[in-house]
């Protein structure tokens, strides 16, 4: 299982952009109104920091998944414990991710099939590409699949742009501050922060030198999209409008109408969402698998899938609403706990002890 | 080995074949009444009566069909607007979707109470777009209106829509601005007003403009004239004509005005006194003189046009006394202080319809007449009544 560089730009692309437009920028919108982009901007920055950080770690042990080299670092026990906070993460992560996924054809399209039907379906399509393709499998459709979700999101910027008025954007700044346009860009980061999930992929690059421009690159052009995604919203819905819908993205996909027969293009965008929700799925599916197995010393993964996947689709149905779910998730768990200790914390942890342990290890690794 | 792979493929083909069918939502469309138009209106007990408009489909299409006959109405009354379409649902055969509706009218009795209670629905519902005409009906009921046929459409709906567009405005961006202006702090919303002419064969006029305040009551009807003077002031009109009268003279002159243009300055001193300064621009062609002035005279031209701009800012003036009156801010003025004076606008929005009615307001008319056609003096008056 080996990945190459350009498939690593498409899976961090179509990974982050499509949830991040959809949910960020109305959380955004809540704290800081016609400011909502400049949040999203500082949430891009505070990204590509994360990016820089986990990248750099994950490069002293080029050959090695985060769970493989947390031990090196701090040895076999300590560096167990330390991935048990993953573990909850990866399974907690990988049911939300369902559930939102079946939450959204759910509210777009199909309002009389049970939830679980949706989900089902989608799992086992996800158990399908792991089990039967693997790293290399998720990578090739992320390859596919990418550039299509990024012709839509621009087509869809294109369509929606006939209505805009960019008066909705001022006063710049001065009516929210800076208290609120960092507070407005905490959901953004916490979006962003999925990329923590990448630690287990570096290790199978082709080109491992590759590794931190590509995630950089991809990671800097999902936060310039989203950063004119949150600009065009405004634009079109004023800033008050925004904070107080489910997706406005989404809604702004539902308003395209232009010469009065191109309308209805919102399908489009279920498409990409579910293009990137199959993609986001199998990748932390995939991530979970192995890394327990790792964790546990299992020969083989796959086995593990026929556990991990049906706690995915128990805990997924667990919340009972279907719209407020995702913005419960990232106030609850991302923020307070998550972003601080799985994104942040332990990644730094491990490399200032990796660097203070400094090139002893990093030789030994190589004489592997 | 490649035999029990095999098998669980096949085992995994049908369980998937089971559950991709998706009976549960299947939508036939002849199974479906489209809802084209949707009325409300607030009955004597206080409950909605919810009416909508089907097109008949047998009938669609054929343009042999007597106008009237394509369409029929129906009513439901309910305490919410999700229960009166239930309640008119038990009057249909077939299931309602609400999905291509592109016109909505509510009754002025509902305006007067109140819109927030009713406005939710249409913004929550997955299937309808945002994307949706909405207007007042003044002096009847919206469900009267949506049983009137009209000889020019297929659906009567597209009449509603049509008309209002016809007015020069993009009618399907209606609800949007509405609920924009309502949400926001500094404006309040209006609705185009539309009323029935029973005895007309066009059966419909585009009557002029409601105006709500805060909690989203009708609280004010402008006319045509006046709601394009406040659209004006907005920098959202595009044209419109003008009537001069010459004091000196009989007759008037007719100037229609393109290229409209709109500047609003403010200011705020420290007493938190406001001053607002309109400037209005727009380029004239004379249309028509029914006066005895010879318009291929320089003083003469500019002479319509220093009356035709005082005239203009007077009644300008009028409106916004009229508006600033009610105390609801529909003319951006509140938009414009707060851009220009984001600092200040934080104290001053606590209390912004009180500033409103206070401010002083000075208007200047800047239209300039840049084309008199092709004649200069009148051509059906004779030599001896012209002056130069």
């Amino acid at each position: 299982m080996q990945i190459s560089g350009k498939q690593l730009f498409w899976l961090v692309f179509s990974i982050e952009i499509v949830l991040t437009m959809l949910y960020a920028v109305s959380a955004a919108a809540i704290e800081a109104n016609q400011d909502a982009w400049i949040s999203m901007l500082l949430a891009g920055l505070m990204g590509l920091g994360i990016v820089f950080l986990i990248v750099r770690l994950s490069m002293r042990y080029p050959q090695q998944t985060f769970v493989q080299y947390s031990q090196t670092i701090l040895g076999k026990w300590a560096g167990k414990i330390v991935i048990i906070p993953y573990f909850v993460m990866w399974v907690y992560l990988n049911s939300m991710v369902l559930r939102n996924s079946a939450d959204f054809v759910y509210l777009t399209l199909f309002t009389k099939t049970p939830l679980y039907v949706i989900m089902v379906t989608l799992l086992i399509l996800v158990i399908y590409v792991i089990a039967a393709g693997g790293l290399a499998g998720i990578a090739r459709c992320g390859e596919l699949m990418g550039p299509i979700i990024l012709v839509v999101i621009l087509g869809t910027c294109l369509l929606s742009s006939n209505h805009l008025d960019w008066h909705h954007l001022t006063p710049v700044f001065i009516d929210s501050g800076w208290k609120h346009i960092m507070k407005g860009s905490i959901s953004g980061v916490a979006f962003y922060g999925d990329i923590i999930m990448f630690t287990m992929i570096f290790a199978f690059m082709s080109n491992s030198k590759q590794a931190l421009s590509i995630t950089m690159w991809g990671m800097a052009l999902t936060a310039v999209l989203v950063v004119v995604a949150s600009m065009m919203v405004i634009m079109t819905f004023g800033p008050i409008l925004p904070a107080r819908m489910w997706a406005p993205f989404f809604g702004m996909t539902r308003f395209i109408s232009v010469l009065g027969f191109i309308q209805n293009v919102d399908i489009l965008f279920v498409i990409i969402w579910l293009f990137s929700a199959f993609i986001k799925l199998s990748l932390f599916l995939f991530i979970a698998v192995y890394g327990t197995a790792q964790w546990l010393n299992i020969k083989n993964w796959r086995m593990l899938i026929w556990l991990m996947a049906p706690i995915t689709l128990v805990l997924a149905l667990l919340p009972q609403n279907a719209t407020a779910p995702i913005k419960e998730y990232v106030q609850q768990m991302w923020i307070p706990y998550v972003i601080p200790i799985n994104v942040i914390g332990i990644p730094l942890l491990l490399w200032i002890v990796s660097v203070m342990r400094g090139q002893s290890i990093q030789r030994k690794d190589e004489s592997n | 080995m490649s035999q029990i792979k095999l098998g669980w493929r096949w085992m995994t083909l049908i369980i998937l074949v089971l559950l991709i069918t998706g009976c549960w939502d299947r939508r036939e469309l002849n199974n479906q009444a489209l809802i084209f138009a949707w009325g409300m209106d607030l009955k004597d007990d206080g409950s909605y009566l919810a009416s909508a408009q089907f097109p008949i489909p047998r009938e669609l299409g054929d343009s042999e069909t007597a106008a009237g006959k394509s369409s029929f109405t129906i009513t439901g009354s309910g305490n919410s607007v999700y229960e009166a379409a239930k309640d008119l649902q038990t009057k249909v055969s077939r299931a309602w979707f609400a999905g291509h509706r592109r016109v909505i009218l509510i009754g002025d009795k509902l305006a007067k109470k109140g819109l927030s209670n009713i406005i939710d629905e249409y913004s929550r519902n997955p299937i309808v777009r945002l994307r949706t005409d909405i207007l007042i009906v003044k002096g009847s009921t919206a469900a009267e209106l949506l049983s009137l046929s009209y000889p020019l459409e297929q659906v009567p709906a597209n009449a509603f829509f049509r008309i209002h567009e016809a007015a020069g405005t993009t009618p399907d961006l209606t609800l949007l601005k509405f609920l924009m202006a309502n949400a926001s702090e500094e404006s309040c919303p209006v609705l185009p007003v539309i009323t029935a002419q029973f005895d007309s064969n066009s059966k419909l006029k585009l009557w002029g403009t409601a105006v709500f305040n805060k909690e989203t009551k009708l609280v004010n009807y402008l006319t045509l004239k006046k709601g394009m003077i406040v659209q004006w002031v907005k920098g959202e009109l595009d044209g419109a004509i003008r009537t001069v009268k010459i004091p000196s003279e009989e007759g008037n002159i007719v100037v229609e005005i393109n290229h409209l243009s709109t500047k609003i300055q403010t200011s705020a001193d420290e007493n938190d006194n406001i001053r607002i300064r309109v400037v209005l621009g727009a380029k004239g062609v004379l249309r028509e003189n029914n006066t005895h002035l010879d318009l291929f005279q320089t003083k003469n031209i500019t002479m319509v046009k220093e009356y035709m701009n005082n005239q203009t800012s007077t009644e300008v003036k009028r409106v916004i006394k009229e508006i600033q009156a009610h105390g609801t801010d529909i003319l951006g003025f509140g938009v414009a202080v707060h851009r220009q004076h984001p600092q200040q606008w934080k104290e001053l929005k606590k209390e912004w319809p009180q500033h409103f009615q206070q401010a002083k307001v000075e208007v200047v008319v800047k239209i300039n007449l840049e084309e008199s056609g092709m004649t200069g003096p009148s051509i059906g008056q004779k030599k001896s009544e012209i002056r130069s």
